[in-house]
C-alpha cells in the first residue's frame, strides 16, 4: 500500500496550478498574428510544430518537478511484508503511531540474582528478544523505575541500543510512579505496555488518585521476574546499641519462610570471621545475634547471607569495634572517688546533659572497668591515675572503637607517679609568667578550632599560666592550641594505642571543680563529642553511600593527608583538617582504603543505602492495585510475540514494514530537472531564419 | 494632378469596381505623357507610300490630290493586343491588416483598371483566375460586356487555395492561343521551387509578361507591436517570435526574398514590378508604362 508519511504536504500541490494557470493564460493570453505567409520569415511550418511539442514538454517536466518535489516533502513510503532491503525502512508518526510501553526495572531491586544473572540483565535480554519481534512502525517508549518518566518514543532500533545502556540504579525504585507516567503518554493513542520487573511490595507503592483517570483498560503485559532473586537481605549489621559486649546484631528482612536456614557469614578481607545459620524463631525476629571471635581485625567487616555473593549493594559492612547504630549516646567518665574529682564529675556531667539530654552518662572509677558498655562517644578520664592492666586493656578497647579519650586533670599528678599512657608524663608547669602572659593562639590541626575561637574571643585571654600543665611523650603531642610561647592548652596525641587522645591542660589547684568549670572544658566536649552534623559525622556509625561524610570524622583524625581509594580503587588525594569540614560524598558502597602521607593505611567501610527489599505482592494484589490495567502474565519469560503483534486489541495491528520511497522521489525529481533543462536548452532558443531560407534567397 | 486621390484607401471608398477602374483609368490618361511607342489606338501616326497588296481603304485620298502620289495611313496601333490578366487569388492574397486594404482588393483593382484602360484600345483583354472555388477563365475579347463581365468576376472572388500561381500558368498555357500581354498580380508566397517553374514556364509562352510582385505593406513594416506568435494564413503554423527583436532582421529577409524574384524575372525577361499595397494606382500603372517603354 502506497502513502505518505506528511500527507499534508500534498496540500501544497496545488501551487502546481500556479504555473500551469500561467501557461494556460499565456497561451490564452498571447498575441498570435496571422501573417499572409511565414516564407518571407524564412520559417517552415515543421519547425513550429516541433516547438509547440517542446513547449508542452518543458511543461510536463516542470509539473513533473513539482510534483515530485511535494512527494519528496511528504516521504512517501510503501508497506510491504516482504524485506525490501535495498529500501531505507521509513519513519512512523511519533505521536500518534502505535507504540509500546516499557517499565523495567533499574533500581536496586534489579541486582537481585539467580544462577549468577541479575533480574536487570534478565530483562535486558527479554527486552532484546521482544524488540526484534515488534514491528518496525511501533515506536517503543521507556519508564525506568529508578527514574520514573518516560524517554520519548523511538525506533525499535534506537530501543535497542537504549536498552544496552540501561545500568542498576543504587536506590529503591517506584513502578507504579513509572507505569502511570507510561500510561499517561500513551493515553489516546495504540499502544500496550511491557513491565519488566518483580513483584516487590516497596517497588510497588500504592499510587495516588490520579492512576484513576486512566479510563480504559491497557493492555498490559507483566514479565515477572520475582523468582529471579535473592533469599533475604540484611538491614544492618554490627555490634548492637545497647554496648553488650561480645555479640554483632544482624537484623534481616524478609519473611521468616525465606530467611529460615539461611546461613550469615561474617568476613573481613578473606577471612570468614563467624558464621550462623537463621533459626525459626529468629527468622521470625528477623534479627540474628553472633559471638565475634576474639581476634577480630581492625578493619571493617562484611555481612552476607549466603546466595547473595558478595555483591556491594547486598552486603553490610560494619566496624567491629564500635557501635553500629548509634555510638554517640554513651559516654564514660572514669575519675577516682576525690572530691575533687567527684565534684568535677557532678558538674560536668550536669554540664553535658544539659547539652545532649539522652546522653547516657556512665560513672565508675579507673579500676572497675568491668560491665561498662563497650560502645560509647567518648570516655573522660579525671584526674586518671595509673591504670591497671584491665582497665588499660578497656580503654584500649574503647579507643579502638574509635572513642575520645579525654584526660582532664583536676590537680597536678605527684610527682613520680606513673602516668596512665605509657611514655606520657605530665606535671605541672614551670612558670614562665613573663613570656606567658601573651595571647593564646592557635596552632592548627585541631578540631576545635571555631570554638576556641570564641573562648578566645570570651575571655580566655586572662588564663593563668602558672597553674597548667604540661605534657611530655614519645610521639609529641600535636598542639592545638598553645600560650604565647608555645606551650600547649589543648593538644591531641597520638600515643601507641588507636583512638584520639585529648589532653587538656587547663590551670590545676585553682579550685577542685576548677577544670569542668572552666567554660574551655564543656565546649571542648561537646565538640569533640558531636562535631558537626550527627549522621555523617558520626565516628561509630557506617555512613550510606551517597550521603555527606565528614571526611575526617569517618576517618577519625585530626588531619586527613593523603589519598582515599574507593572500591573501585578510584583515588582522590586528601589533605584537609578537621576544622574545614570536608565533605566526601561516597559513590559506591563497600571498604574504603586511606593511606596516609605518614604510609599508615586504615579501613573504613559504606554502606548501601537502601536495603533490598524483599516482601512480594500476590499478583491478585498487584492486579487490583492497578485496576486500570489489562495484565497477562509470564514467569520470567519474554512476552509471546502474538501478544507484541497480534491486533486482539486493535492496538499495534501492522506487521507490514513500511519502506521510505523518498530516494526514488528524489531521484524523480533529479531527472524530471534534467528535462526540463534539455527542453529548454531547445525551446528557448532565439528564433532564426532557417539556414536553408537563407540559402534559398540569397 | 492630385495623385492623392487615387491612393487605393481613397479609391477604395469609391466602392464599385468599374468605378474604381475608371476612375484610375481616367487619372493615368492624364498623368500619362505621349508615349514614343505607337500605341494601341487609332489615332495617325504619319504615312507610308502605298504598295500593292496595300489597304485601300487606308489610302489618303487628300494628299493624293495635294501631291499625285499614293500613300498609305499609319496609325499609332496597327493591331488589337490580347491582353491577359492573372490574378493570385490565395488565402495569403487576401490577408489585410486591420482594416486596410487586402492585396486581393488592391490587384482586383489594378487589374480592372488595367482591363479598362485596355478596352478604352479596344484591346482584347481576358481574365484568369483561380479562387478556392475554381478556375475562372475569361477569354480574351473586346466587347462592352467583357469589361463587366471581368469586373464582375473580380468582385466576387472567394480566396482560399494556397498555391494558385502555378495552376493559372498552366492554364494560361492550355488556354491561350495568341501571344500578347499577360498582367501577373500575386504575392509570390507560395512554394518556392514551383513557383519558379511558374515563371519560367510563363516566360517561355512568348508573351510579354508583367508581374506585379504584391505586398501588404504591413508586410514590410510590421507593425505587430505585441504579437508573441505568427501564424500562416495558408498552413495554420505558427511560431514565437518577438517581433520588436525581430524587424531588423525581417528587413533584410524581406529585401532578400523580393531580390531573389526579381533576379528570377530578370533571368526569364518578365517586368518585375515590387508593389505594396499602400502605393497609389495611378503611380504603379505609371511606373509600369515608362519601364516598359525603357
Amino acid at each position: 500500500m502506497f502513502g505518505l508519511l506528511f500527507s499534508t504536504a500534498m496540500f501544497g500541490l496545488a501551487t502546481i496550478g500556479w504555473p500551469v494557470y500561467l501557461h494556460v493564460r499565456k497561451r490564452r493570453e498571447q498575441q498570435i498574428q496571422i501573417v499572409p505567409s511565414l516564407r518571407i520569415f524564412g520559417f517552415t511550418s515543421q519547425r513550429a510544430r516541433k516547438m509547440r511539442l517542446q513547449q508542452l514538454v518543458l511543461l510536463l517536466a516542470r509539473a513533473a518537478i513539482l510534483i515530485f518535489l511535494f512527494a519528496l516533502v511528504a516521504q512517501p513510503f510503501v508497506n510491504s511484508k516482504r524485506r525490501l532491503s535495498w529500501l531505507p525502512l521509513a519513519p512512523t508518526d511519533q505521536d500518534t503511531g502505535p507504540c509500546l510501553g516499557v517499565v523495567i526495572d533499574d533500581s536496586v531491586f534489579s541486582s537481585h540474582t539467580r544462577d549468577g544473572i541479575s533480574r536487570l540483565e534478565t530483562a535486558r535480554s527479554h527486552l532484546v528478544q521482544c524488540l526484534e519481534t515488534v514491528p518496525e512502525n511501533v515506536h517503543v517508549s521507556f519508564a525506568t523505575t529508578s527514574f520514573g518518566h518516560p524517554t520519548p518514543p523511538m525506533s525499535p532500533a534506537h530501543a535497542a541500543r537504549f536498552v544496552e545502556t540501561l545500568r542498576s540504579v543504587p536506590r529503591s525504585g517506584n513502578g507504579t510512579e513509572a507505569l502511570r507516567q507510561l500510561s499517561t503518554m500513551l493515553e489516546g493513542r495504540p499502544g500496550r505496555i511491557l513491565v519488566l520487573a518483580s513483584r516487590d511490595r516497596a517497588l510497588w507503592p500504592v499510587g495516588d488518585l490520579s492512576e484513576e483517570t486512566v479510563e480504559a483498560q491497557t493492555p498490559c503485559h507483566f514479565c515477572d521476574l520475582t523468582s529471579r532473586r535473592l533469599p533475604s537481605f540484611l538491614r544492618s549489621a554490627g555490634p548492637p546499641t545497647n554496648g553488650t559486649p561480645g555479640t554483632w546484631l544482624f537484623r534481616l528482612g524478609g519473611s521468616p519462610k525465606l530467611l529460615q536456614g539461611r546461613r550469615i557469614t561474617v568476613s573481613s578481607g578473606d577471612r570468614v570471621l563467624v558464621t550462623g545459620v537463621v533459626a525459626l524463631a529468629q527468622a521470625m525476629a528477623r534479627s540474628l545475634r553472633l559471638t565475634p571471635p576474639a581476634d577480630v581485625p581492625a578493619g571493617p567487616c562484611a555481612a552476607t547471607i549466603e546466595g547473595d555473593s558478595k555483591h556491594p549493594w547486598l552486603t553490610r559492612f560494619f566496624a567491629p569495634h564500635s557501635a553500629a547504630l548509634d555510638p554517640g549516646h554513651t559516654l564514660v567518665v572514669l575519675r577516682p572517688e576525690t572530691e575533687g574529682a567527684l565534684l568535677a564529675d557532678k558538674i560536668l556531667s550536669a554540664a553535658l546533659l544539659a547539652v545532649r539530654p539522652d546522653l547516657r552518662i556512665q560513672h565508675s572509677r579507673p579500676d572497675q572497668t568491668n560491665g561498662l558498655p563497650q560502645a560509647g562517644a567518648a570516655t573522660i578520664l579525671v584526674d586518671p591515675p595509673a591504670l591497671a592492666s584491665s582497665s588499660l586493656d578497656w580503654l584500649k578497647e574503647s579507643a579502638g572503637r574509635g572513642h575520645h579519650v579525654l584526660l582532664c586533670y583536676t590537680h597536678a599528678p605527684a610527682a613520680g607517679s606513673n602516668s596512665v599512657i605509657p611514655g606520657l608524663s605530665v606535671a605541672r608547669a614551670v612558670s614562665t609568667e613573663e613570656s606567658d602572659e601573651g595571647a593564646l593562639h592557635l596552632d592548627g590541626g585541631g578540631n576545635v578550632s571555631q570554638d576556641l575561637n570564641e573562648l578566645i574571643l570570651g575571655g580566655l585571654l586572662g588564663l593563668p599560666a602558672e597553674g597548667m600543665l604540661s605534657f611530655d611523650s614519645d610521639p609529641p603531642l600535636i598542639p592545638i592550641l598553645s600560650t604565647a610561647d608555645g606551650r600547649p592548652v589543648i593538644a591531641q596525641g597520638r600515643p601507641p594505642l588507636p583512638g584520639t587522645w585529648l589532653f587538656l591542660a587547663t590551670p590545676v589547684d585553682l579550685a577542685p571543680e576548677g577544670p569542668a568549670l572552666h567554660p574551655l572544658f564543656p565546649l571542648l566536649l561537646r565538640r569533640m563529642l558531636w562535631s558537626g552534623d550527627s549522621s555523617s559525622g558520626n565516628r561509630g556509625n557506617v555512613p550510606d553511600v551517597n550521603a555527606s561524610v565528614d571526611l575526617c570524622g569517618w576517618l577519625g583524625v585530626p588531619r586527613a593527608q593523603g589519598e582515599l581509594v574507593a572500591p573501585d580503587d578510584s583515588r582522590s588525594t586528601w589533605d584537609c583538617t578537621a576544622g574545614d569540614k570536608a565533605a566526601f560524598i561516597p559513590p559506591l558502597p563497600g571498604i574504603y582504603r586511606f593511606e596516609d602521607s605518614a604510609g599508615l593505611v586504615t579501613t573504613h567501610c559504606v554502606n548501601p543505602a537502601v536495603p533490598p527489599q524483599t516482601d512480594d505482592m500476590e499478583r491478585d494484589a498487584w492486579e487490583q492495585q492497578h485496576a486500570t490495567y489489562k495484565v497477562n502474565w509470564s514467569d520470567d519469560t519474554p512476552p509471546p510475540a502474538e501478544w507484541l503483534q497480534g491486533n486482539d486489541a486493535g492496538i499495534i495491528g501492522e506487521t507490514a514494514r513500511r519502506y521510505d520511497l523518498s530516494a526514488i522521489a528524489l531521484a524523480l525529481v533529479l531527472l524530471a530537472c534534467a528535462v526540463e533543462s534539455a527542453a529548454l536548452l531547445i525551446v528557448w532558443r532565439r528564433p532564426q531564419p532557417s539556414s536553408s531560407a537563407v540559402h534559398n534567397f540569397g | 494632378m492630385d495623385r492623392t486621390q487615387f491612393d487605393p484607401d481613397v479609391v477604395r471608398q469609391l466602392g464599385r469596381i468599374d468605378i474604381i477602374a475608371r476612375v484610375i483609368v481616367s487619372g493615368v490618361r492624364r498623368g500619362l505623357h505621349r508615349s514614343r511607342r505607337r500605341g494601341f489606338s487609332s489615332e495617325f501616326s504619319d504615312f507610308n507610300p502605298y504598295t500593292p497588296g496595300d489597304d485601300l481603304r487606308l489610302l489618303d485620298w487628300r494628299l493624293y490630290a495635294r501631291t499625285d502620289r499614293l500613300f498609305v495611313k499609319r496609325f499609332e496601333a496597327e493591331t488589337n493586343v490580347e491582353l491577359m490578366l492573372l490574378l493570385d487569388a490565395s488565402a495569403s492574397m487576401a490577408w489585410r491588416w486591420q482594416d486596410t486594404i487586402s492585396k486581393l482588393e488592391y490587384a482586383a483593382n489594378l487589374l480592372a483598371a488595367f482591363a479598362c484602360l485596355h478596352m478604352r484600345q479596344q484591346d482584347q483583354v481576358g481574365l484568369l483566375v483561380h479562387d478556392a472555388t475554381s478556375l475562372h477563365h475569361l477569354p480574351p475579347r473586346c466587347r462592352r460586356a467583357q469589361l463587366e463581365a471581368i469586373f464582375s468576376a473580380l468582385d466576387e472572388l472567394s480566396p482560399g487555395n494556397a498555391s494558385t500561381f502555378p495552376i493559372l500558368v498552366d492554364s494560361l498555357a492550355r488556354l491561350r492561343r495568341h501571344r500578347g500581354i499577360v498582367i501577373a498580380c500575386s504575392d509570390l508566397e507560395e512554394e518556392e521551387d514551383s513557383l519558379r517553374a511558374a515563371l519560367r514556364e510563363l516566360a517561355g509562352t512568348g508573351n510579354e509578361i508583367i508581374l506585379f510582385h504584391l505586398l501588404d505593406e504591413a508586410e514590410t513594416t510590421l507593425p505587430f507591436e505585441d504579437a508573441t506568435h505568427l501564424r500562416d494564413s495558408e498552413t495554420g503554423a505558427t511560431i514565437p517570435v518577438s517581433v520588436q527583436q525581430f524587424r531588423d532582421q525581417y528587413a533584410e529577409s524581406l529585401q532578400r526574398f523580393r531580390q531573389s524574384w526579381q533576379d528570377e524575372c530578370e533571368q526569364c525577361g518578365i517586368l518585375y514590378m515590387p508593389v505594396h499595397t499602400a502605393m497609389n494606382y495611378v503611380d504603379v500603372i505609371i511606373e509600369m508604362v515608362e519601364k516598359r517603354n525603357i
